[in-house]
């Protein structure tokens, strides 16, 4: 099918159109057309998962059409590995947010169509291949965002939707000056990933110290890596439930799937280099965001600490620097957007019942909320990386990575992965065990409640047990990474 | 004589319909007649315009010139004073204007501008700005009873005045000096060498004075937030646009089309000054409360954007131009939706509480426009901004592209306050405001505009490419 790729990404934009044809009053038909639509790019992209030939190496889809010829800006998009588990991670929380969206009361037209504006610029980030179109496509995710958190999030939500924007920004902006910059000092001038990363095109080597630094603090803000993390757990908390998801599962991946398909192909000596400081990064972010979240009383914040924690994997995976580790950190990418999704989900479930989020209000919740208590104990064992469970498997890998090349990195993320345990062993204890609290009765989840999160429970078992469903698909791509080094 | 009669056709179009305009006035015609009678003019001149490009020879003793350039400029300042028209049909003046006279005097304005781009001598060009200048003091004023008005006029009449005076002092020395007025003179006897050059440095830069207030460039900026204040929302969008536009194309040719005055010594106080343009710009707009100053400074900074790309080469002139264009579009229609939220002279940004709600569409299309000036992708504003950083670092300038990096960040926070205030915080009213129709036609006109260019911006690379070869 021509155009495969460029219909999946502009979906959303007709979805958009459809909604704001929609007189407001009509507030479930909005909602309908808005889950149609989503529903409607998941199917695509599981179609697209369908056809995906796994043996191929390089691009698939791809095409390119010359947008403004005058300077070499292509519109080029592509799919692979590396960029098809999160195009369906995208499309899939993209419709679990949306269906547990019913919360959204005010303001229902405009939620969805800046909704399905966000799709547009999420998955455009991970299929564009032109500098430029990725540039446009990450700026776009800013604005729309802006306004989720803004105008549906919690108590100081202008606060955090201010900061989550200029953190955002600040990193972007530099990132647009590396691009202009790695432009200008190729022959021919080009905006092309594919093209970029040929190594005859490399310059001297300060000058992509410098180009590469910039990307990559763009992309940190994003990921967030430690000292940047701050806009993080405000914007996560004061998001509203589908938000959060949204920010947890997908828009932290933008950041690193930045670090794998542009600064490790464009800049493979410097990397090399930095990836001792990058893997000291990852331990930072991965026994900070577990101490943080130790710390919090709030559940909702306590979840938003420990994805900074689970980052930090993703970057042990890099600073590996071998196949091993790149497996490990592309499967944490995606299996920490499955089980944070679940886990921001099961947080809005509690918080549309007691309208708090603070820990100390709960407390033996199993007894009288059994299918919620299964459901947290599942994906808290999950996400504490459980053999079985998928979050086990990216972490070992990202692990066994690492271990070879920078054993003391691997011995203390050993050890931060023992604070994560504990972190939610200690936050099942506080919620779900104990006496129950006098006088609260919340009734159980619904079977709407449970079947928005029940897809997120079979693919964590599903991956946990037979990891190759999602790497087989990803194989290729990570031989190419590993074959720029 | 015939050629250059034929070649004026499109400004005696303006002309005699500006007279008609100004009697109609006088005999008690209807405001929305007069209006429509002050678009017609636009547009006919418009129609004229591609006959008039192609006229060889010596147009009025090599007064004027017929280049692509002055072309092209004479099509932006018709396309931008029927914008500002349409802005004022739809503006709700006071009842004892005389709208005669008002539409007589934009007219006027829109001739002077015509003739002062496609000028060809310094003479030509001080009597076309000069004329655009008293014009500009009269407009000011419209708001005869307002004390505001009043007193932006007065302000803008004593800076002027004195700015005028300081470029005409320069023109004089440049005569003195060598001897000519025709730009092409200029550039033939300064190849030729032995002038006296440091009074020929001062003279320059008087010259470059007068053009830099036209232009709104630091330090000749003080006029810009009071005149806009005080004077009506389409006169002050009508300043934001043609008179700044001018200034930079009469920069342009005087400065920068001689590879003698593009030395580096030129490159670099365009580059100084366009830092300092920008920052303070968007410093002052920062702590603004009203809507109509904020938007002020935020037409500085953006003279700043454009500054920085003529700093920068010939590539440099290519996105200068393209940001002048766009800006056009993006400026006029954010004016627009301002004017029409705060009818007011001064609007205060509590005034725009709720909008969001009350006037959806409004809000949006305010919010675009607001958005394009800031620069967020895929509208026109990233990619005028986006080529201007381009040409910064192309030419190596990389203090500059960091500088116009960071100003784009910092302008963020004020266009985005204004957005915020219209959709975070509500207002007690609840009452929707609604749109006239001609009202709309205006914001869409820019808004597709905006995004045209934002989306395709190759056919206008295309033009800027056949105006700088």
């Amino acid at each position: 099918m021509p155009h495969f790729l460029t219909w999946i990404i502009f979906l959303p934009l007709i979805g958009a159109l459809a909604v704001a044809l929609i007189p407001a009053r009509h507030e479930k038909c909005i909602r309908a057309t808005a889950i149609g639509f989503n529903a409607f790019v998941l199917v695509a992209v599981v179609v697209l998962c369908a056809v995906f030939d796994r043996t191929q190496i390089g691009m698939q889809f791809s095409e390119s059409h010359p947008w403004i010829p005058q300077l070499n800006i292509f519109y080029s998009v592509g799919v692979d590995g590396l960029s098809l588990a999160l195009v369906f991670l995208t499309a899939l929380l993209g419709l679990l947010a949306c269906l547990a969206s019913g919360t959204i009361t005010r303001q229902v037209k405009e939620y969805y169509l800046v909704y399905q504006v966000l799709m547009i610029g999420m998955l455009g980030t991970f299929l564009a291949l032109d500098l430029v179109v990725f540039y446009i496509f990450w700026e776009t995710v800013l604005i729309p965002m802006f306004f989720l958190i803004g105008i549906w999030g919690g108590a100081r939500r202008e606060y955090a939707a201010w900061k989550f924007f200029f953190y955002t920004l600040a990193g972007s902006v530099l990132m647009l000056l590396a691009i202009l910059g790695v432009y200008f000092t190729s022959t021919p001038h080009s905006f092309n990933m594919i093209a970029l990363a040929n190594p005859g095109l490399r310059i001297n080597f300060g000058f992509q110290c410098v180009m590469f630094l910039l990307f990559f603090l763009g992309f940190a803000v994003k990921v967030p890596v430690f000292p940047f993390h701050t806009w993080l757990p405000d914007a996560h908390v004061e998001a509203p439930t589908p938000v959060s998801v949204i920010l947890a599962g997908v828009l932290l991946k933008m950041g690193t799937y930045g670090l794998f398909r542009i600064c490790l192909p464009l800049f493979p000596d410097v990397i090399l280099i930095f990836a001792w400081p990058i893997g000291i990064l990852g331990v930072v972010n991965l026994i900070y965001g577990a101490c943080a979240a130790f710390a919090q009383t709030d559940f909702k914040k306590m979840i938003a600490y420990s994805s900074v924690s689970h980052m930090g994997f993703v970057l042990l995976g890099l600073a590996a620097m071998n196949a091993t580790g790149f497996n490990g950190a592309i499967l944490e990418m995606f299996n920490h957007g499955i089980i944070t999704g679940a886990m921001f989900l099961l947080v809005g479930v509690l918080y549309e019942r007691s309208h708090t989020r603070e820990l100390a209000a709960f407390g033996g919740l199993a007894s009288t909320m059994p299918r919620y208590a299964f459901f947290l104990t599942f994906m808290a064992l999950a996400s504490l990386g459980l053999p079985g469970l998928s979050g086990f498997v990216g972490e070992f890998m990202t692990l066994a990575g690492v271990f070879p090349y920078h054993s003391k990195i691997g011995i203390v993320g050993c050890v931060g992965l023992i604070a994560v345990a504990a972190l939610f062993l200690l936050m099942i204890k506080r919620v779900l065990w104990g006496k129950p609290r006098e006088g609260v009765a919340w009734p159980d989840m619904n079977v709407f409640e449970a079947g928005v999160i029940f897809p997120l429970v079979v693919l964590t078992l599903v991956v946990g047990f037979y990891p190759e469903a999602v790497l087989q698909f990803q194989k290729n791509a990570v031989d190419t990474l590993v074959n720029f080094l | 004589m015939i050629n250059s009669l034929n070649f004026i056709s499109s400004e005696l179009i303006v002309l005699a319909l500006g007279l008609v305009v100004l009697m109609g006035g006088v005999l008690g015609a209807r405001r929305k007649f007069l209006g429509a009678a002050a678009i017609t003019a636009v547009v006919a001149a418009i129609v004229f315009l591609p006959e008039t490009m192609n006229i060889p020879g010596d147009i009025f003793s090599g007064m004027l010139t017929a280049n692509f350039l002055g072309f092209s400029m004479r099509a932006f300042v018709l396309v931008g004073a029927g914008l500002a028209i349409l802005m004022s049909i739809n503006f709700r003046w006071p009842d004892d204007e005389h709208a005669g006279e008002y539409y007589f005097l934009l007219l006027t304005a829109v001739v002077s501008m015509m003739l002062a781009v496609s000028a060809d001598n310094l003479l030509m060009i001080y009597l076309a700005v000069e004329t655009l200048s008293i014009i500009s003091y009269v407009l000011t004023c419209s708001f005869r009873k307002d004390l505001y008005s009043t007193e932006a006029g007065l302000k803008y009449f004593l800076f002027g005045a004195l700015s005028t005076g300081i470029m005409l002092y320069g023109i004089s020395l440049v005569y003195g000096l060598l001897g000519t007025l025709d730009l092409e003179g200029i550039g033939v006897r300064l190849a030729a060498g032995g002038v006296d050059l440091p009074l020929l440095v001062l003279a320059v830069l008087m010259v470059f004075a007068g053009l830099a207030f036209k232009a709104s460039l630091v330090p000749f900026h003080m006029w810009v937030a009071d005149v806009y204040e005080g004077a009506p929302w389409p006169v002050a969008a009508f300043f934001s646009i043609g008179p700044k536009a001018l200034g930079f194309v009469l920069l342009i040719k005087v400065f920068f089309s001689y590879a003698v005055l593009m030395s580096s010594g030129w490159a670099w106080l365009a580059a100084l000054l366009a830092i300092a343009t920008m920052t303070l710009g968007n410093l002052a707009a920062f702590h603004q409360t009203s809507v109509k100053r904020l938007l002020a400074f935020s037409s500085i900074a953006q003279a700043g954007y454009i500054l920085a790309a003529m700093a920068t080469g010939l590539m440099g002139l290519k996105a200068a131009f393209f940001y002048l264009v766009i800006y056009a579009f993006m400026n006029m229609g954010a004016f627009a939706c301002a004017a029409f939220f705060g009818e007011a002279s001064h609007s205060d940004i509590t005034a725009f509480k709720g909008l969001g709600r009350r006037a959806p569409l409004a809000a949006l299309i305010f919010s675009i426009f607001l958005m394009s000036l800031a620069g967020l992708p895929p509208l026109a504003g990233f990619m005028a901004k986006f080529f201007v950083i381009m040409s910064a670092v192309a030419g190596a300038h990389y203090v500059l592209a960091g500088a116009i990096v960071a100003n784009s960040v910092i302008a963020f926070f004020y266009y985005l306050k204004i957005i915020k205030t219209m959709y975070f915080e509500d207002c007690s009213s609840q009452e929707p405001v609604s749109l006239h129709l001609s009202g709309l036609f205006l914001f869409i006109f820019c808004l597709l505009a905006v995004l045209y260019f934002g989306i395709f911006p190759s056919g206008l690379m295309n033009i800027l490419t056949i105006i700088f070869p």
